[in-house]
C-alpha cells in the first residue's frame, strides 16, 4: 500500500489505513502467542489506549500513509462492515467503485489505474504490481 | 463510475486468508478447536454474510470523521470532488 500511495500520490489519490480492534489480541490466548509475539497486544481499554497502539503500528511498520483511528466502540468500523481487512475504493464523486472483504494490493492497483486513466486519458497509468494471488484458493459462494 | 471487477464477487465472498492451501497455512488452523471456533462463529459469519449488502457498489460512501494517529482529523467530505481515496482496515495482529 505504501508503494501504491507513492505511485498515485500525484494523481489525486489518497490511501488511508484505519486502525481497528486487534482480531487476534493476546487476551484470546491463541497458541502461537502464548510464548510472546503478539501477546502484549491486548483488547483496547480506552480511546487513548487504542491511539497509543495505533502510533505503535505506524512506528513499527514505518507507515507514511495516514493511519486513522476509530473510537474504542468501533462505531465507524461497524458502519463500513466491521471486518478486519476490508477495503473500499471511493471515487471523486464519493461513490464506492470497489469493495472487498480482503485487501489485495494488486487488485487495488488495477482499480486505481483504471480510475486515474479515466480522469486523464492523456496520462494513462498501467497496473505495475504483480498478481499476488496464490493458486489453490477456494472461492466461497454465498 | 462503478467498476465491476471480474473477480469482485469471488473476492467479496472469500473468507480464507491468502496463501497456499486455501489459507490453511495460517497459524489459526494449527489449533483445531480455534479453527472450528472461528469458522462456525455466528458473529463472524454474520459479518461476512452482511458485508456484500452494506454500502453496495455505486452507493455514496458515508461521511465519516476520524482522528489521525499523527495528529489532526480527516473527514471524507473534504475529499469529495478533489481526490479518489482508498480506505482499508488493519491492525497489528
Amino acid at each position: 500500500m505504501e508503494e501504491l500511495a507513492r505511485k498515485y500520490r500525484d494523481r489525486d489519490v489518497e490511501i488511508f489505513l484505519m486502525y481497528v480492534q486487534e482480531p487476534h489480541a493476546g487476551n484470546r490466548g491463541y497458541r502461537q502467542f502464548r510464548k510472546g509475539g503478539f501477546r502484549k497486544y491486548r483488547f483496547h481499554e480506552s480511546d487513548e489506549h487504542k491511539m497509543e497502539v495505533a502510533k505503535l503500528l505506524v512506528k513499527k511498520h514505518g507507515l507514511t500513509i495516514p493511519c486513522l483511528v476509530d473510537g474504542v466502540d468501533e462505531k465507524v468500523h461497524r458502519i463500513i462492515g466491521g471486518l478486519p481487512n476490508l477495503v473500499y475504493v471511493v471515487n471523486k464523486e464519493g461513490e464506492i467503485v470497489y469493495k472487498c472483504s480482503w485487501t489485495d494490493a494488486d487488485v487495488i492497483d488495477d482499480i486505481l489505474a483504471q480510475l486515474v486513466t479515466a480522469d486523464d486519458p492523456s496520462r494513462p497509468v498501467q497496473k505495475t504490481m504483480d498478481d499476488r494471488r496464490v493458486p489453490g484458493r477456494i472461492p466461497v459462494e454465498v | 463510475m462503478a467498476i465491476q471487477h471480474k473477480q469482485n464477487r469471488y473476492r467479496q465472498n472469500r473468507r480464507t486468508p491468502p496463501g497456499p492451501l486455501a489459507g490453511l497455512w495460517s497459524w489459526q488452523y494449527y489449533d483445531v478447536r480455534k479453527m472450528f471456533g472461528i469458522l462456525l462463529n455466528p458473529t463472524v459469519k454474520s459479518y461476512y454474510k452482511m458485508f456484500p449488502k452494506i454500502l453496495p457498489l455505486g452507493s455514496q460512501f458515508p461521511e465519516i470523521e476520524l482522528e489521525i494517529a499523527a495528529g489532526g482529523k480527516i473527514n471524507t467530505k473534504q475529499l469529495r470532488w478533489k481526490k479518489h481515496f482508498v480506505l482499508l482496515t488493519g491492525s497489528i495482529t
